[in-house]
């Protein structure tokens, strides 16, 4: 086992124990993440109750029954199936405190207007931080200094190196590295402000939702 | 490690957004393509450069095009058009 976790093979095996219905695997599962899911999730924002209730809801639905397949059936196995839980158990905690808040927003139209609440359908619970994510991401790119994200997608995703950029701008390579930092800077400053703008109760590190978007949005959408 | 800027984009990739432009490839019109080739060159003029990097973002796939090109100048440094 790795400091903080098994290999990845030993996962593997893991999870297939699980999805075959291996009592003692589930058990093993539950030991291993338990604690670090509730304990995630509070420093996330939710409260203990909260918490409890999420990862509980997780662990059943590790158990597949009656024709509805265990939840682990949808890891692909992109990052470490810490990292996926994480991320499953976040969403859902985002779920929670949106339901919350449009169930308190309801009530008071009801209160205010005498007509009952509206019944539109709510995007799934998997998709919530995956899809806050996803517009919160294209906001700050859009907002963010468009030359240093050109920079940013020739050298990370196109394979040039600094020097070749900087003779494109006329510029020292070191001047480039100053404007992709401080791109990348803004985009994960940016991406932070419009999350915190549409759920200010969700604790959420740049770290943390570059582990999201590692696990996501496979399965979700 | 992978680097953050390339976890975003495989992220909004995945999501559906066209980050890295790998749809099917409209063709920039000849004044667009010379000014890519001279932003390559790095003889694009800084007045021209703030629309023509609008444009290479609405069209990600032009952004291969001008990598494409500061490559081909790696074997061949006095590269004219």
């Amino acid at each position: 086992m790795t400091e903080g976790g098994l290999q990845r093979e030993e996962e593997n095996a893991l999870r297939q124990r699980c999805l075959a219905g291996h009592d003692a695997s589930l058990r093993q599962l539950r030991e291993m993440f338990h604690g670090l899911l509730v304990g995630v999730l509070q420093q996330r924002g939710a409260n203990p109750t909260e918490a409890a209730d999420i990862v509980a809801d997780l662990w059943s639905e590790c158990v597949g029954d009656h024709g509805r397949p265990s939840l682990l059936a949808r890891f692909g196995g992109r990052c470490a199936l810490r990292t996926w839980l994480i991320a499953v158990a976040t969403n859902r905690l985002v779920d929670v405190k949106r339901r919350e808040r449009l169930r308190h927003q309801d009530k008071g139209r009801e209160a205010l207007t005498g007509h009952p609440a509206s019944n539109l359908p709510t995007p799934p619970r998997e998709e919530a931080l995956t899809r806050l994510l996803h517009v919160c991401l294209q906001e700050a790119l859009c907002h963010c200094d468009q030359d240093g994200l050109l920079m940013l997608k020739l050298v990370h995703l196109h394979g040039l190196t600094q020097r070749e950029v900087g003779q494109m701008w006329g510029w020292h390579e070191s001047k480039i590295s100053r404007h992709m930092g401080n791109a990348m800077e803004a985009i994960s400053a940016g991406t932070r402000a419009g999350i915190r703008r549409r759920d200010p109760w969700l604790e959420i590190g740049w770290e943390d939702l570059l582990e999201v978007c590692q696990a996501g949005p496979e399965g979700f959408f | 490690m992978t680097d953050p800027f390339t976890i975003i984009s495989e992220f909004l990739e995945r999501c559906g957004g066209e980050v890295q432009g790998r749809s099917l490839e409209e063709l920039p019109p000849p004044e667009v393509q010379s000014q890519i080739e001279a932003f390559a060159r790095g003889t694009l003029e800084a007045s021209s450069r703030e629309a023509l990097v609008q444009l290479l973002h609405d069209h990600p796939e032009w952004i291969g095009r001008l990598a494409e090109e500061v490559k081909s100048l790696r074997t061949n440094p006095g590269k004219h058009p």
